[in-house]
């Protein structure tokens, strides 16, 4: 129960905003543990480009399904490119697929039943986390292997309906199914010639039976806390590996690995080029992964200056770089907040999830006003991580000069130490008048 | 002409945005109207900017009873006392915001209602351009408006500086300029120009003889557009400064009434024509009807074969078998009476042609010297052939 301050305060909050508090954080950074107001919409036509890209296009192969592309931000509005929702896309979307095997959003691109039926897929998202110890690209991926199998699909988890998929297609007796699905597992991946793992290794042995079992707690327990970040380091790709042939056993044809905070394996990695030529030998040259997986990385100016010189210049991986066309195909550049439409939507929604049972505002973007969401938009450059704590700043200040009326005269000296140029706003002047 | 107006430095667009500042918030004021116009122009609100915008916008809806304001500033330092007394809506105001939002086209024919109601020159303006279109020989080379001598600003300052301008030059161009439209420029009108030059050269010699050639003569040709065409417009009754005139050609194409374009090749000046009818009683200032008998559909109407005329007509002036895109818009809309934005918009239905005739647009890879060039699909058009297929029958 939080303290209450002075009456007055929470009459302002409450009375005037009609607001449980404030919706927007000081430093709103992505977290997977913290439930946030997810808004698509901002991210306009990228969204679907998204999709086209990294599912779509993708899925319509028969054989190489790989992708190996990145989620951008160029804007010149901000020299750094962050706070533009990429690592929120990223995970969002991951879990709205991993909800149903992607089978509303291919249905959103007007794919067929059966295509849908015929197709599952699903997507996990990791991140470069020096104070969760994921410092390679092998603990990173084996991160998203968990954040896969703890995402919910329906009234239970990826990992279960991944499981009852391979008892029902081998039709495997009720009570003994982790032993059978063990053993189709270990013959799926003698399938494989050039997957070379060593399953008697203690710690590939125990991650495949409780991948078999079906505790996904204890599964998700033993890839976070029990396998040592030297076992994740050596043999993390393995780990990913067999999860890519569990997929495949259970009739997922397509898995896609977001992976954010690309950089940081620079600022972590000891041996960058080892480190490198068993990531191209994984992700390009390995069975079943090279074929079913697509790898798409978080990328801005600043991530892409750290990583250029061995990204394409030494290991021959895939360019990056959006400013050579020929990229585009493999990259989604998003562009913030490039209209006071998408920046009222994004308001209003963070608002409507923090206000009070039953309160019925004047206007949806109440305390705030079109115009003065649209001076915020300009002031943050359309960035929407700025543009929320901009408003989450302006409420907080309202708050302590007692202001309940928020209007432009308040709102402008607050953002004044802002630039003078501001981004453009391609929106038509609705009022302008019609050809007759 | 003995009364005086003052046609306000704004356009619909602001009026409108005005208006609907203050009626979402009325009672307001005059500096959060000027931040509100910052916002929408997209400029940081910092101290005083864009505090005469709010202020004229303030005095000409003032003036037409949309709203009630106590005392509107003229200058900064009177706006720092004034910008905080109260703003409000009038009733019609209110109304003429709802109108917006409902059927905007009706909201700008009621704006115009008003503003004719209220400016003596737009009254002027109209009837003038009732009657047939207005061409305006704009000045805007030394070279080829005013004197082939003047290949330069300095030889221009030179002259003024002697007070000597080659005014004989100047009236025989204008002459020339005129003759287009059939227009004989009368004794009289020649003595004023003359004694208006003259003053006007009176008044720059010292500037002359001090300021930079190049800025100079500049600032000579927009002064001398300003002293000059009111002796030209005297008996329509237009004679007031050239800033005006700008402001009239704005306002009418964004009422959808008239037209102006410097870009016809068979004119070296501007063009002003009507695209829409407008009713009045002569001895009223009240607007009876409007009627838009060349808006979009019929327009529309065997585009591409009017189109193809006015693809004969610049090619015949230009000999060339591709067209500039701006003199093929200037024909069409001056012989079709229509305004460039439906021009544009039919071009961008019509781009591929149809089984009678072809249409082929290149992208425009040079700066043209236009008012402003052909957008069609996003991209600025510069060359453009019309051709009737052969397998046509027509």
């Amino acid at each position: 129960m939080p303290i209450k301050l002075k009456p007055h305060g929470q009459d302002i909050w409450s009375h005037f905003w009609m607001l449980r508090g404030n919706p927007w954080r000081q430093s709103e950074i992505f977290s997977i543990d913290r439930e946030s107001t997810y808004v698509p919409e901002i991210y306009g036509d990228q969204l679907s480009e998204f999709y086209k890209k990294f599912a779509l296009m993708p899925l319509s192969q028969e054989k190489n399904k790989q992708v190996i592309g990145a989620v951008w931000s160029t804007h010149t509005g901000d020299a750094l490119g962050k706070g533009y929702g990429k690592s929120f896309l990223m995970a969002q979307e991951s879990r709205e697929i991993n909800f149903d095997l992607g089978a509303t959003k291919l249905r959103g691109f007007g794919i067929s039943e059966d295509d849908i039926t015929g197709n599952p897929f699903l997507a996990g998202y990791c991140t470069f986390d020096q104070a969760k110890d994921v410092k390679s690209f092998p603990a990173a991926l084996l991160d998203a292997v968990s954040f896969i199998l703890e995402s919910p699909n329906g009234g239970e988890n990826v990992h279960g309906v991944l499981r009852e998929r391979i008892a029902r297609k081998f039709d495997l007796e009720e009570g003994f199914e982790s032993e059978a699905i063990l053993s189709s597992l270990q013959r799926e991946l003698r399938k494989y010639r050039g997957l070379n793992i060593q399953l008697t290794h203690a710690s590939i042995e125990r991650f495949m039976q409780k991948l078999c079992g079906d505790n996904t707690g204890e599964l998700v327990h033993f890839i976070r806390h029990e396998i040592g970040p030297r076992v994740k380091s050596t043999q993390g790709f393995n780990f990913v590996h067999v999860f890519n042939a569990f997929l495949r056993l259970s009739g997922i044809v397509y898995v896609i690995y977001f992976v954010d905070q690309i950089e940081n394996f620079a600022r972590f990695a000891r041996n960058q080029e080892r480190d490198l030529k068993i990531l191209r030998e994984s992700i390009c040259q390995t069975s079943p992964t090279d074929s079913m997986a697509s790898f798409i990385f978080q990328m801005h100016v600043h991530a892409l200056q750290t990583i250029e010189d061995w990204w394409d210049n030494i290991e021959h991986l895939p360019s990056l770089d959006p400013k050579r066309p020929i990229n585009s195909s493999r990259i989604v550049d998003l562009q913030g907040l490039t209209t006071s439409g998408e920046a009222e939507i994004l308001a209003t929604r963070c608002l409507a999830d923090n206000r009070i049972a039953g309160a019925k505002p004047p206007q949806p973007l109440h305390p705030f006003d079109p115009d003065i969401i649209e001076a915020v938009r300009q002031s943050a450059k359309g960035n929407p991580r700025r543009f929320g704590e901009k408003l989450g700043s302006i409420l907080e200040n309202a708050y302590l000069n007692d202001h309940p009326k928020i209007d432009l005269a308040f709102v402008t000296p607050l953002l004044d130490d802002d630039a003078d140029e501001i981004s453009s706003n391609t929106e038509e002047d609705i009022f302008a008048n019609p050809d007759r | 002409m003995n009364e005086t107006d003052t046609i306000p430095r704004t356009t619909l667009g602001d009026l409108f945005f005005a208006l609907r500042v203050v009626a979402k918030d009325s009672p307001t004021t005059l500096e959060l109207l000027r931040q509100h116009f910052c916002v929408y122009k997209k400029y940081r609100p910092r101290g005083d900017l864009l505090w005469s915008t709010a202020a004229s916008n303030t005095q000409e809806l003032n003036r037409l009873g949309l709203l009630t304001a106590a005392s509107i500033p003229k200058t900064r330092r009177a706006y720092e006392q004034a910008r905080d007394r109260p703003i409000s809506i009038s009733d019609e105001g209110r109304s003429l915001c709802k109108q917006l939002r409902e059927d905007t086209a009706k909201a700008y024919d009621q704006m115009f209602a008003l503003m004719f109601q209220a400016h003596p020159y737009l009254r002027h303006y109209v009837r003038a351009i009732r009657e047939s279109e207005l061409f305006v020989p704009v000045v805007t080379s030394l070279k080829d408006h005013l004197s082939p001598k003047y290949v330069s600003g300095s030889v221009l300052a030179d002259d003024v500086s002697k007070r000597c301008l080659d005014v004989d030059s100047f009236l025989q161009k204008l002459s020339e300029r005129l003759g287009a439209t059939g227009r004989i420029l009368s004794n009289d009108e020649r003595q004023e120009i003359s004694r208006r030059v003259s003053r006007l050269v009176d008044e720059t010699i010292p500037a002359a003889t001090t300021e930079e050639p190049t800025e100079f003569s500049k600032k000579f040709i927009a002064k001398l557009n300003d002293y000059f065409l009111p002796a030209l417009f005297a008996t329509e009754r237009l004679s007031f400064d050239y800033r005006t005139h700008q402001l009239i050609w704005a306002f009418g194409q964004e009422w959808k009434l008239w037209q102006s374009t410097s870009d016809h090749p068979e004119f070296d000046g501007r063009l002003i024509f009507p695209t829409a009818k407008i009713e009045f009683l002569s001895s009223s200032e009240k607007i009876e009807k409007l009627t838009f008998d060349s808006g979009l559909s019929k327009t529309r109407e065997d585009f591409l074969a009017k189109l193809y005329d006015a693809y004969l007509k610049v090619q015949k002036i230009t000999k060339e078998t591709y067209v500039l895109a701006w003199h093929l818009r200037a024909v069409f809309c001056f012989d079709n009476r229509c305004q460039e934005t439906v021009f544009e918009r039919l071009v961008e239905e019509h781009y591929t042609g149809s089984d009678d005739f072809e249409l082929t647009l290149e992208i425009q890879r040079q700066k043209g010297l236009h008012d402003r060039p052909l957008r069609v699909g996003k991209r600025n058009i510069g060359l453009v052939r019309v051709g009737r297929k052969r397998t046509s029958n027509a």
